[in-house]
């Protein structure tokens, strides 16, 4: 059957979609061979939802430059694939509210202690209960800290540095976070009332769904040099919170649905699938959202460095240690867009790369990275499943050059969370991931059958294929020991 | 009337069926508070008021689910009943009617998962044989 959507194996974990029809640049897959085979059975079945057609339909928009990527941990999303990337002209673009998703630069922190595997045994109870007791999650959890109007705004501006003026965190976690914790782009005054209403007692919590808190041991070093750049020895404890700009994000992104989709009709915008409502970088309603998008990831960069102040204060409480003891690793987001220098043809230009389900992955030299990190790069941190590994990886000089400085955000899901939840019973998973020694605290035992590590891909076999493909490489494996979820 | 949940990899879906557009609606509303919580543990205590015009049956459905979802964090409240007619003398349709709940327990209402938003994928409301069917995606 020709489905108009055949793929060209061009490397052992790289697939070309060639150009046809409305595409203006083909698209470029990182993937497995089973992830490949994956996508072109839904092709074929013409399933509902199709990650290659999303490929496709974003290589179809005005301005995209090189290629519409997708990474290793592809599957459908809205609009954009998640593990989707699209970077536009500046002059010819257009910004897709799409390629951020609604849960703007939704990310994941790490923080490295100085405690060891073979000391924290005893701790891990405590330390779980703790912490899901301290942590506000699931639905309808409230934070600590209660804002006003003018708080929003003033958080909205200045993202992580915000919360840490209020006491949340120290002054040293800042530059470990990407572009600092604070995009300068933000523009409070369009981010609507509603939006900012709607955050007044959200900021500080974990969310539910595939947001989590764990405790993990630092597995296997597998790259000396950046792992001793990181901080990051064998068997050390480390946390990390996966979450984003709650509710505030998520009225952002509905708001702007609505806007792009005028702007989309008043500039005369084709698009292939409603989800990609856009609007001409330059614009009024272009400019408008990225100030909008920079309020959300600001206010993503508060919601986790408060957190992790939670985290730390727990740590201090149960296990001893100073709150200086707790250092941040990195912070990076893997919804977000922004405007980047990059080399494409052998000419350097600023881009508007929108990551959806990726993260920025640049590798060693560019100054965006904290000067400590700058010889080998940022880390990129990859939340696996809470029953198997989560990565620390980097970019690399081929990942600068073939995908826009991208990285793999997750494991990516395989299973819906209707086939997980009738395939797997939450009491079973729990007491399976007890036998193999990981401790999970739950809000919601629905939500824990519908996040059970089989309902996501082989972390492995993703981390594997982005290794091969030569866009990132592996620092350092993460096993968990305690999970906290919404 | 019947209700729906949708197979998608990441998220999750909403279909209603029904004999009536306001049905439909009605149903999408206790589908998407039904994958949040247990709808049925929901008392009906008290009333939110709903208008909203939108530029088509399809897009009044993301409004509708998109005002109710917010009314969790701007109010607290979460609802299980609904009651609602749509006007289609204007230039576009319009929804007026009532959302009917209460401040969401997180014990005696089983929270589940919490939706982000409600995407424009899969969006399809439309008459079919006797009736009405109205879904669309949402994100969590």
């Amino acid at each position: 059957m020709n489905t108009g959507l055949q793929l060209e194996r061009v490397a052992s974990s790289e697939w070309i979609l060639p150009r046809s029809g409305s595409m203006r640049v083909p698209g470029r897959i990182y993937a497995d061979p089973e992830t490949i085979a994956q996508l072109e059975d839904d092709v074929r079945n013409r399933a509902e939802w199709n990650a290659l057609v999303q490929v496709r339909n974003v290589a179809a928009l005005p301005g995209i430059v090189d290629a519409a990527l997708a990474l290793p941990d592809v599957h459908p999303g809205y609009g954009f694939p998640i593990g989707g990337v699209g970077a536009f002209d500046l002059d010819e673009g257009v910004v897709v509210v799409g390629g951020v998703g609604f849960d703007i630069n939704c990310g994941v922190r790490l923080l490295a202690t100085p405690l060891h595997r073979g000391i924290i045994e005893p701790l891990i109870d405590p330390l779980g209960e703790k912490l899901f007791q301290t942590v506000p999650a699931g639905l309808g959890a409230e934070g600590k800290l209660r804002l006003s109007i003018d708080e929003v705004d003033r958080l909205l501006e200045a993202g992580a540095a915000y919360v840490v003026k209020r006491g949340f965190g120290l002054l040293e976690d800042l530059p470990y976070i990407e572009e600092g914790g604070r995009l300068p782009a933000a523009d409070p005054s369009a981010v609507s009332l509603r939006a900012k209403q709607r955050q007044f007692r959200q900021v500080g919590t974990l969310g539910s769904g595939n947001h989590y808190l764990e405790i993990q041991a630092v597995d296997e070093i597998l790259d000396a040099e950046a792992a001793s750049a990181y901080g990051l020895v064998p068997d050390q404890i480390v946390v990390s919170i996966h979450t984003g700009s709650r509710a505030l994000g998520h009225q952002i992104g509905q708001d702007f649905l609505k806007e792009m989709t005028a702007a989309s009709r008043k500039y005369g915008i084709p698009i292939p699938e409603r989800e990609l409502v856009c609007a001409p970088i330059g614009s009024p309603e272009g400019r408008r959202y990225l100030g909008a998008v920079a309020c959300g990831a600001n206010c993503a960069f508060a919601n986790r460095q408060t957190i992790a102040h939670l985290v730390r204060r727990t740590f201090v409480e149960i296990a001893g240690l100073s709150a200086e003891e707790i250092r941040t690793v990195y912070d990076i987001g893997h919804n977000n867009v922004k405007v980047e220098e990059h080399t494409v043809n052998g000419a350097t230009r600023p881009l508007l790369v929108h990551r959806k389900g990726s993260t920025r992955a640049f590798g060693p030299g560019r100054s965006e990275s904290p000067e400590h990190y700058r010889s080998v790069g940022h880390p990129i941190l990859v939340g696996g499943t809470m029953g198997t590994a989560s990565y620390v990886m980097r970019g690399t000089e081929r990942g600068m050059e073939t995908a826009f400085g991208s990285g793999i955000h997750g494991a990516g899901r395989a299973l819906s969370r209707k086939k997980a939840a009738k395939r797997f019973w939450g009491e079973t998973v729990v007491s399976e991931l007890a036998a193999s020694g990981i401790r999970v605290w739950a809000h919601s035992k629905r939500g824990i059958a519908e996040e059970a590590p089989g309902a996501y891909k082989d972390v492995e076999r993703v981390v594997g294929a982005a290794v091969d493909s030569g866009i990132n490489r592996t620092v350092a494996r993460l096993r968990p020991l305690a999970v906290i979820k919404g | 009337m019947a209700i729906e949940h949708l197979e998608h990899t990441a998220d999750l879906g909403i279909r209603a069926i029904g004999a009536t557009l306001e049905e439909v609606l009605c149903e999408a509303a206790r589908g998407l508070f039904g994958l949040m919580l247990d709808v049925s543990a929901v008392r009906a205590c008290q009333e939110y008021a709903v208008h909203i015009e939108a530029d088509s049956d399809a897009d009044l459905l993301v409004e509708w689910l998109a005002d109710l979802l917010a009314q969790k964090e701007l109010t607290g409240l979460v609802f299980s009943t609904f009651d609602i007619r749509i006007d289609r003398r204007g230039t576009v349709p319009r929804l007026d009617g009532v959302a009917v709940g209460e401040t969401l327990d997180p014990v005696r209402h089983a929270p589940r998962i919490e939706v982000k938003g409600i995407s424009y994928l899969g969006l399809d409301v439309r008459p079919v044989k006797d009736g009405w069917i109205a879904q669309c995606i949402v994100d969590v």
